[in-house]
């Protein structure tokens, strides 16, 4: 064994995507060679340390979300959901002055979400100055001074790491495209009204009480007294529609909330946006529960991150029913905007042990996708294994769920059976999620609403060993040799095909 | 027993460290969070049976500890654990009591100095980091777009790497003794020599 092939397996395990020949191997000669384990030990830990670092969903504040959820679903005493969550929340609230929403309804309906949010920015800024020691707005910004319609006049104040050309001191233009590389903006313009732009944006001031959002992502604040203010959302340059994670919102359940979801809790929701609507969705855990009757999701923005769907913020219901006596149950909950034509239809194509749900028939991812297998490429019968396992930001893919029901009542053991199926789509298969794993991450963003999950199976989703899963030459035929006993109840696979 | 004031301390302080250990027993980057998740858990429901004159940090690694050994012996489908065989080897090479590396200091004071480290580096250095551990880009698809082989990516980044640490020692060792918590936290970034790409 040599140290250069060691550091090259160290190195394919930390940043790269080992076979499992290749972590065997890196196993043998850590067994082999106790001196190396120090080492490897701590490049995973700084490894760790790194992704908590840059990683949205490892901060400090999401594995507090996820700590109580799970002291939810553990039933740990109420008092560590009264008494330590809050504090290890806790944010300095002096310094957090929310909107007044009272004079939100003069506004069309996508400023009252930009208000709406930017009602929690200040929490955001707040909760984030409280988790990372490093003061967030440590460097100069801009303040768009106004006195009426005068020349908007940029004057100290704070960003988070805003890249921009702008310094304290600057006069913002009229009518000309301010833009913003990354980081946060939080600009004043006095009094009462401010707007926050998260970099990549570009956002153009009309006058000193109206601007547009070219592109990119911005919050407005604006006291309560003033109405003229008015942020406008430049058109799509198309019509396709885009799906990304969005800022936790809360959600209020009226009924028998008695499950892990809860009223008040902070969820983490994705947005799909299309121009002239949008849609909400999160995902819903239960436990020993009866049915609750409806659930009505607003923002409430805890995240650094903000978004400009254009939601209708006046409350809407949807109703979702649930099956009863549930001991454990999950789901996709999603709801649309009134007047916007469903954009989660779907279709069930039922052939007695396969069920085909057509997920999403559209859309744009907006982060990179994990799944099991990428076809690398696709020759003859080829076993698809191995290769890249993500599906890249940018693509446009559609996804469809498959289930492959047991057929029931066969032996587990001796003769089993096997379900078969040949299942061609329309368009180039791009990627499989064949795990538990990449099932449940690619649900909240792929997931049909009315797929329906028996909770007795959702443990054992995915497929096992001895289950064969091939891709034709033409690169859109799937064949699928599933093992059929009662161990496997619901075998399950999510295709995703190109879409154009 | 601990007073729920002093357990959301001690979570505070050591939920960063005590990720990056469960962490280095082998677990699947996406479910760290999870073990870590499930022994604060059980420790708070066993707050009771803390000994103060042991640390905190070695009683909930041991939880932690025994939480990867758990799911070690399972054999259900869903696994946390990447690899069985790796994870053996660490978990049979390790102790709570083990000190990785720079790991005695507070792990609170080390995310902040690598936090600080992390705007040091040069943009270029920066944005490799950000595709590959906030947007987890494996070396290959990075390499894809930076028109690089993928070892090259991977050499670029244990470089990364090793210059935040040694950016991250240096900071630690400024802190060590001579500040407070509270200043380590406001104290404006110190620009530090870390190598060009």
């Amino acid at each position: 064994m040599s140290a250069e092939r060691f550091q090259e397996l160290q190195s394919i395990y930390l940043d790269g995507d080992p076979s499992p020949s290749e972590v065997e191997e890196l196993a043998t000669l850590l067994r082999e060679d106790p001196t190396l384990v120090d080492n490897f030990r701590q490049e995973l830990h700084f490894l760790d340390l790194m992704e908590q670092a840059v990683k949205p969903e490892r901060t400090f504040e999401a594995f507090v979300n996820g700590l109580e959820t799970r002291v939810r679903a553990e039933r740990t005493a109420d008092e560590f959901m009264s008494e330590l969550l809050p504090k290890l929340k806790a944010v300095d609230e002096a310094q957090i002055a929310p909107v007044p929403m009272e004079k939100v309804h003069a506004f069309p309906t996508w400023q009252r979400a930009a208000l709406a949010t930017a009602a929690a920015a200040a929490a955001v800024l707040g909760a984030l100055a409280f988790l990372d020691p490093t003061s967030l707005f440590e460097s100069g910004s801009a303040t768009v001074a106004d006195s009426g319609d005068t020349q908007p006049v940029v004057s100290p104040h704070t960003s988070a790491g805003a890249v921009w050309e702008w310094q304290n001191g600057d006069i913002l233009p009229v009518g000309k495209p301010i833009k913003i590389e990354s980081g946060v903006a939080l600009i004043n313009i006095a009094p009462g009204k401010s707007i926050t732009v998260e970099g990549p944006a570009e956002f153009m001031l009309k006058s000193a009480s109206e601007g547009v959002l070219l592109n990119g992502k911005l919050v407005a604040q604006v006291a309560s007294e003033d109405e003229a203010f008015k942020i406008e959302i430049a058109e799509s340059p198309d019509d396709m529609p885009t799906f990304k994670r969005a800022p936790s919102m809360v959600i209020e359940i009226a009924g028998g909330a008695t499950g892990i979801t809860k009223s008040g809790d902070q969820i983490q929701t994705s947005v799909f946006s299309q121009q002239g609507g949008a849609a909400i969705e999160f995902e819903r855990k239960e436990k020993n529960l009866g049915p609750f009757e409806s659930a009505v999701a607003r923002t409430d923005n805890t995240r650094p991150q903000i978004d400009t769907a254009p939601f209708d913020l006046s409350p809407y219901q949807a109703h979702f029913p649930l099956l009863s006596s549930v001991s454990d149950f999950s789901d996709t909950v999603r709801i649309g905007m009134p007047g916007v034509p469903d954009p989660f239809q779907g279709q069930n194509a039922d052939s007695g042990s396969i069920k085909m749900h057509m997920e999403r028939d559209w859309g744009q991812l907006k982060a990179p996708l994990l799944v099991d297998v990428v076809p690398q490429k696709l020759e003859g019968m080829e076993q698809i294994s191995g290769g890249k396992k993500e599906l890249l930001a940018g693509d446009h893919v559609r996804s469809y769920l498959l289930q492959l029901d047991t057929l029931e009542g066969k032996p587990d053991e001796e003769d089993p059976e096997y379900i078969n199926a040949s299942i061609t789509f329309e368009d180039d298969i791009v990627g499989l999620s064949t795990s538990q794993t990449t099932l449940s991450q690619s649900d909240g963003l792929a997931g049909h609403a009315s797929q329906k999950i028996d909770p007795e199976k959702i443990e054992i989703r995915g497929l096992e060993s001895g289950d064969e899963v091939s891709i034709r030459e033409d690169g859109r035929t799937l064949d699928v040799r599933m093992k059929a006993n009662k161990r496997q109840l619901n075998g399950e696979l999510r295709v995703f095909v190109r879409s154009e | 027993m601990l007073s729920n004031d002093e357990f959301v301390e001690l979570v505070r302080e050591h939920q960063a460290g005590l990720r990056a250990f469960i962490r280095s027993l082998g677990i699947d980057g996406m479910w760290v969070d999870d073990v870590a998740q499930e022994a604060l858990v059980i420790a708070y429901e066993r707050r009771d049976q803390y000994d103060p004159e042991q640390p905190f940090r070695n009683w909930v690694w041991g939880i932690a500890r025994n939480c990867v050994l758990n799911d070690r012996r399972k054999t259900a489908r869903r696994s946390r654990i990447l690899n069985d065989n790796v994870t053996d080897i660490l978990l049979s090479t390790s102790s709570v009591c083990d000190e990785v590396e720079g790991m005695n200091d507070a792990d609170q004071q080390r995310m902040v100095a690598l936090q600080e480290c992390l705007q040091q580096i040069p943009e270029k250095s920066r944005e490799m980091v950000r595709q590959r551990y906030e947007n987890n880009l494996k070396a290959t698809d990075l390499a894809s777009h930076l028109q690089m082989n993928a070892a090259a990516v991977r050499k670029s980044l244990e470089r990364i790497r090793s210059a935040i640490r040694r950016c991250m020692e240096e900071r630690l060792a400024e802190h060590t003794g001579a500040t407070t918590e509270l200043q380590s936290r406001i104290s404006p970034p110190k620009i530090v020599s870390l190598p060009q790409e």
